[in-house]
């Protein structure tokens, strides 16, 4: 979130675009919360338990919360972006309506693992040197998304970086950034309120 | 790749399923496949099962693999224990039916490549009010070690000083 403040401009002198952004962003978040924020006990796939969970199928299974996330995603991707990446299942909606939202192609990025060397890790073209953008739903410690950018550099791709929905503040951009990945997301834990 | 305890049998059966090399005595980076070799995998299994007996789990717990399933089923088998698979479901973790209410349940899987395996493992059974009291493999990896007392008791055929690639 901008501080407009600390920019030396007060809120009047806003531009009236860049507010309705804002605006519309965080109309987005409340939507995401509202769809998608359970609370229970729930053990996460890092091993972590839990209080809350973010059913990421929840938001994007409703298409004004995909489309309004799609859209903010889109700003985010870097310029010279050749192709879109979502891991299966929970990102594949997302990577489909990035997709969709900037004309890039996408890829899917397999769970599985080289055990099954057989298989196709990466579904769809991909070809050495492509430029990819790995797009995430949620964020925990970040190993899903470490997995699939690997997966698409053995692949012989340049990951520009991890575009995510929401990072529940766990260390997952540390442990991206770590792993030579770059992270950046729409919402954190804290931006929405949790 | 350093390798102890291993008996010339063990790595025999090890290489019929894919995960060893005898004659090198090394690790090749492929999960066990005890599909492959059902004989072998029936008799890796029953020595897992032999030494998770004296732990008196009340359940056996294996990681999503359908490898594992084959190695699980012969462990509760032997001891006449039911087998849960759990599982990653798009960030959390489930598990098939028949998991005990507070249950001692022991991990049984080739071989232990990433740590969130036993610690997530050990978070069901804690959810579930119970415990891992152990954790059993063919193959014993730095992963493994590093999970410490997260693993419970640990069980293994033979040690490796690098992580086996591969599932789970």
């Amino acid at each position: 979130m901008i501080d407009w403040a600390e920019l030396g401009m007060s809120a009047i002198a806003v531009p009236d675009a860049r507010r309705d952004r804002e605006r519309r962003l965080a109309e987005l978040g409340r939507d995401v919360v509202g769809a998608a924020y359970l609370r229970g006990d729930f053990v996460l796939s890092s091993g972590q338990r839990s209080n809350y969970y973010f059913d990421k199928y929840l938001f994007e299974t409703k298409p004004g919360i995909l489309r309004g996330v799609a859209h903010f995603l889109a700003e985010l991707v870097p310029p010279q972006t050749d192709r879109i990446a979502g891991t299966e299942l929970g990102a594949v909606a997302l990577a489909t309506a990035l997709s969709l939202e900037t004309g890039l192609p996408f890829v899917i990025a397999r769970k599985g693992t080289k055990a099954y060397s057989t298989s196709r890790m990466v579904e769809g073209e991909i070809y050495p040197g492509d430029r990819v953008v790995v797009v995430e739903d949620v964020i925990s410690t970040g190993a899903q998304g470490i997995r699939a950018a690997d997966r698409l550099k053995e692949a012989g791709a340049t990951v520009l970086g991890i575009l995510a929905v929401i990072d529940r503040e766990q260390g997952g951009p540390e442990a991206i950034s770590a792993a030579g990945y770059t992270l950046t997301t729409l919402f954190s834990r804290k931006d929405l309120g949790i | 790749m350093t390798v102890t305890n291993a008996s010339s049998r063990t790595w025999e059966l090890l290489g019929r399923g894919g995960s060893a090399a005898n004659e090198h005595a090394a690790i090749r980076p492929t999960k066990y496949n005890g599909l492959a070799d059902p004989h072998g995998a029936e008799e890796l299994g029953r020595g897992l099962a032999e030494g998770i007996r004296a732990l008196a789990p009340a359940a056996i717990v294996i990681w999503e693999d359908p490898e594992d399933v084959a190695l699980g089923l012969i462990v509760g088998r032997e001891l006449s224990l039911p087998v849960i698979r759990a599982y990653d479901a798009d960030g959390l973790v489930g598990h098939s039916a028949g998991l005990p209410a507070a249950p001692r349940v022991v991990l049984v899987a080739d071989a232990i490549r990433d740590g969130r395996v036993v610690r997530a493992a050990q978070a069901l059974a804690e959810q579930q009010g119970g415990a891992l009291i152990g954790t059993a493999v063919l193959i014993e990896t730095p992963s493994l070690r590093e999970s410490g007392a997260a693993a419970g008791t640990v069980i293994a055929l033979v040690q490796s000083a690098d992580d086996a690639d591969g599932a789970a």
